[in-house]
């Protein structure tokens, strides 16, 4: 395989920085949420949630 | 809609529909890899380099239909002057910005192998990706500017939609100036395609699992950034109701002095 180096640097850095933003994103959730009181935390969920 | 106070049991920003959508993320990047590291063949041209196009293009893609969203929702605001349609805008700008970047980062680790050159100056395309990423960046510094929340909304959404306007000449840039860029124009119109059976397979299959995957990272950020609004309005509440007493306590202090005095 051809610039393997090149090819594995672009998908390691394309799906690392996916993987660290979402675990940002879903630790900032979850800190927020303990901070608003549930009567003002909307948009929340989607329809047919249990 | 249901509230999360109907369901507090939960304590994050997800939801049945964000689950289904990062399960099928998921999946679908396990499956990204396989069609577009072992099932694809390799080009004719690039010979396996052409594999970086797999996350490349999706990226760019990615971030285009991010600041499109931003544009919508900035356009939105100004319209309805709704917070609902701000944060969707201050949301969707965070993750083009990062998609932004990734798409020309790849591209720089795809050119030098190519090209011979990780970056070019004089490039049409770079250069008009760069500016496009640093008017987001800008848009975003915008947003945490402090002061009245409605002006800074106001004045991220007329920037928001200024630099909606570099989207296109982005696009256009490899055909505008053709002889002053190094980039590719368009493998895949409408029309025709450069590429073989499988390799557009692994391409149109990023874009949908990219395209999916935006659909969860934006809910997710919608809901931090409704969260983080809702934290901001409520510590702009209690410094009012603290204001007020000390004023009432004041105003007593000083009746009470008045009474005292002969």
């Amino acid at each position: 395989m051809n610039g393997l180096g090149y090819i594995i640097a672009s998908w390691a850095l394309v799906f690392g920085s996916i993987a660290v933003y979402a675990v940002r994103l879903v630790q900032r959730g979850r800190m927020l949420t303990r901070r608003v009181p549930s009567q003002r935390r909307r948009w929340m969920s989607t329809e047919g949630d249990a | 809609m249901k509230t999360l106070g109907e369901r507090d049991e939960l304590r994050n920003t997800s939801s049945r529909g964000t689950r289904i959508l990062g399960g099928l993320s998921l999946v679908g990047i396990v499956f990204m890899g396989l069609i577009g590291l072992w099932w694809s063949p390799e080009d004719s041209d690039m010979g396996d380099l052409v594999r970086i196009m797999y996350v490349h293009v999706p990226s760019a893609w990615l971030a285009y239909m991010a600041f499109i969203l931003t544009a919508i929702g900035s356009a939105m605001f100004l319209w309805k002057r709704s917070v609902w349609w701000d944060l969707v805008a201050g949301a969707s700008a965070e993750i083009g910005v990062l998609f932004c970047a990734l798409a020309l980062v790849t591209g720089s680790l795809w050119g030098r192998p190519t090209w011979g050159t990780y970056w070019r100056w004089g490039d049409a395309r770079i250069v008009t990706t760069l500016v496009l990423l640093l008017m987001y960046v800008g848009y975003l510094a915008l947003r945490h500017v402090d002061g009245d929340p409605t002006q800074r909304s106001k004045r991220a959404a007329i920037v928001g939609l200024i630099a909606a306007g570099n989207i296109p000449v982005v696009r256009m840039s490899v055909v505008w100036w053709s002889n002053r860029t190094l980039h590719q124009k368009d493998t895949v119109t409408l029309a025709d395609t450069k590429l073989d059976n499988m390799q557009l397979v692994a391409l149109l299959f990023g874009v949908a699992v990219f395209t999916i995957l935006f659909a969860w990272m934006l809910l997710h950020r919608f809901r931090i950034a409704w969260l983080e609004n809702e934290t901001e309005q409520r510590g702009l509440e209690q410094a009012l109701i603290e204001r007020r007493s000390e004023s009432l306590v004041k105003a007593d202090r000083a009746l009470g002095a008045a009474e005292v005095r002969p």
